[in-house]
């Protein structure tokens, strides 16, 4: 599903370069639940952020489901993102004006698909968060706020879920939970790419991976 | 879910700045339409102004014709009665009448009971030359003053007559000659004592010698004859010269009988000047108005730009501040696959909205300001009148146009935003 061949980024900083990924390669499968493990300033995020077409690598391919989001044009990468990738922040980033039901609709912004409004209330049911469908994300516990973060993530179906630490505001209760749907996902013929500084995901991950300096180790 | 329920729902979260920014195009479009509708109302009230001016100069036009046609009917008509075969071209050609006609005809008017003229002046008039100065051209009038009528109440004359041996000078001949009251003269071998030397009076009278009409009947062979009879003061029904002349002509079957212009002229002059005075109140009138709207037209020409500009550094403001708050936003929908169009359209959908209402509160605000500071009574009537349509759609399209116009460059950084550095910097 994801291919990451020789990825480098380097960053122009105020005296030097800064060089964030340094050839790495990886891969995940369909069905795999990948977790990158590493320190704060490792590159984690920078790799999560490439692997999304987000950010263009300055060396190396990426290669999402036989496509280099990289070779496309802004609009259709944006396309692209919306209908084969799901993100998930620790910063969970729901829209702070928007009921829980309008922020996981808010993908149907990017791509329009059948019946999205039921299957956003049956993500939202999942992830039991029906009694709170109309409130907005400063009414939500945190943990969920990055349910609801994850029922949006799921909307349109994605292929590959990308996750950008995303149990580390979360008690374990809630940690367990998402991990939980990150596992499930990834086994009904998903794929999942954890970037976290933690253990925590360890044992739902099928592959672990530590990087270290923009290098896997 | 929509881009228009997200448009929506972002309003009703950040109140406060919609608010401001639609309270900016309300002032600005305000302004506009306050000094439209109070040029509007100016012009409409220099309109009544106008008219009622005009009508009240027509009236009062009509008031002093009517008032000259009084005074004249009172004064009368003044006729000249002519001899019937006197070519009037040759009269007016020559200023005076060529041929003659018995004096006895002013005798015979004044014993009849003719009750239409009131003064009759009988006159023989010549130009000759002056043999003892030097041959001077000079028109001479022999008069006897006035001819009374034997069977009405006498009246005090309204002309005297020239007594005999005495002589009255136009201005051109005593002024020429050196001469002057008491002066003795010669004319035509006659002595005559200078009795009166008139002021100037720019016609030719100021060449003109008045004497006793026996002694200018002789002087210049005519005795017995005049060439004219002054006929002032006339009056008649209806004040229609025909019935005069149809009188005299009763009475006189060999004469012609002409109106002086006097009176023509008289009420012509009176009309020109009324209609130069109505015109003058009316050109000021205009002007002071026209100095009224340019002074307003003065002050709309810079507060106007002023408002509007500042409305757009206003609103461009605006947009750039909420562009900045909502930069995670940004970030996390262009993440989630929204194209930057889209962003794009987010925030100028949200300055048009605030143009659209800007404009239509403006405009009400505006109108009624316009129309309570105006010089024109508010009411319904005004309102039909000075409501424009086209205006009003015009300020309805153009706010909108307006705003995304200033908030086109904080949106467009706003859909120009990368999100893997929001991203990434969060």
């Amino acid at each position: 599903m994801l291919s990451i061949e020789k990825l480098s980024k380097v960053f122009q900083g105020p005296k030097e370069i800064i060089r964030a990924l340094d050839g790495i390669s990886l891969s995940v499968e369909v069905n795999e639940f990948v977790v990158i493990q590493g320190p704060s300033g490792s590159g984690k995020t920078t790799l999560l952020l490439s692997a999304g077409g987000l950010l263009a690598p300055s060396d190396g391919n990426i290669i999402i489901d036989n496509q280099n989001p990289y070779q496309m044009s802004s609009d259709n990468r944006a396309r692209f993102r919306a209908s084969n990738i799901g993100f998930v922040f620790q910063q969970f980033y729901l829209v702070p004006y928007l009921s829980v039901l309008e922020n996981v609709l808010v993908p149907s912004l990017a791509i329009s698909q059948p019946n999205l409004r039921e299957r956003a209330e049956k993500l939202i049911s999942h992830f039991n968060l029906t009694d709170r469908i109309s409130h907005v994300p400063g009414e939500l516990s945190t943990g969920e706020r990055q349910r609801t973060a994850m029922a949006r993530a799921l909307l349109n179906n994605p292929k590959l879920l990308l996750a950008d630490e995303p149990v580390g505001n979360l008690d374990n209760e809630n940690a367990d939970i998402v991990l939980c749907a990150l596992k499930e996902f990834a086994d009904s013929d998903g794929a999942v790419l954890m970037v976290t500084h933690g253990d925590r995901a360890e044992k739902y991950a099928h592959k672990t991976i530590q990087l270290k300096n923009g290098k896997l180790l | 879910m929509t881009l228009w329920q997200l448009i929506i729902k972002e309003i009703r979260y950040q109140k406060l700045s919609f608010y401001f920014g639609i309270t900016a195009v309300i002032v600005a479009v305000g302004v506009l339409i306050a000094e439209l509708t109070l040029l509007e109302t100016h012009d409409l009230q220099t309109k009544i102004i106008l008219a009622s001016k005009e009508e009240e100069m027509k009236e009062e036009m009509s008031i002093m014709e009517d008032d000259y046609r009084k005074i004249m009917k009172i004064l009368g008509f003044n006729l000249l009665i002519l001899p019937e075969g006197q070519q009037l071209s040759d009269f007016y050609a020559e200023g005076y009448a060529t041929k003659d006609m018995p004096e006895e005809y002013v005798e015979r008017l004044s014993a009849s009971n003719i009750m239409t003229i009131r003064h009759l002046l009988p006159s023989i008039e010549q130009k000759i030359r002056w043999p003892e100065q030097g041959m001077k051209t000079i028109i001479l009038i022999g008069t006897r003053g006035e001819v009374p009528f034997t069977k009405r109440d006498p009246k005090e004359p309204i002309l005297v007559a020239v007594p005999p041996n005495n002589i009255v000078l136009g201005y051109e001949l005593w002024k020429s000659l050196n001469l002057k009251v008491g002066d003795k003269i010669r004319l035509l071998g006659k002595n005559f004592q200078v009795s009166e030397c008139h002021s100037q009076r720019g016609s030719e009278d100021d060449i003109t010698a008045w004497v006793d009409l026996k002694q200018a009947q002789k002087m210049i062979g005519k005795q017995g004859r005049i060439n004219a009879i002054l006929a002032l003061k006339c009056h008649c029904q209806g004040n229609e010269i025909e019935n005069i002349g149809k009188d005299i002509k009763r009475i006189l079957p060999n004469t012609q009988v002409i109106e002086l212009s006097s009176r023509v002229i008289t009420r012509a002059e009176a009309r020109d000047r009324a209609k130069e005075t109505a015109e003058f109140v009316l050109t000021s009138e205009k002007y002071y108005r026209a100095k009224l709207r340019r002074e307003i037209e003065g002050f709309a020409a810079w507060l106007v730009p002023l408002v509007i500009l500042g409305c757009i550094v206003w609103i461009g403001f605006l947009t750039f501040n909420n562009v900045r708050e909502r930069k995670t936003e940004i970030g996390i929908l262009r993440a989630l696959g929204l194209r930057s169009k889209q962003i794009l359209f987010v925030f100028l959908a949200k300055a048009v909205l605030i143009g659209i209402f800007g404009a239509l509160f403006g405009y009400i605000a505006g109108f009624i300001i316009g129309l309570t500071a105006g010089e024109t009574a508010f009411n319904s009537e005004t309102i039909k009148t000075l409501f424009s349509p086209f205006l009003f759609l015009l300020v309805i399209l153009t706010a909108p146009i307006l705003a995304g116009f200033a908030s086109w460059v904080p949106a467009l950084l706003a859909a120009k935003q990368d999100p893997a550095d929001i991203l990434r910097n969060k």
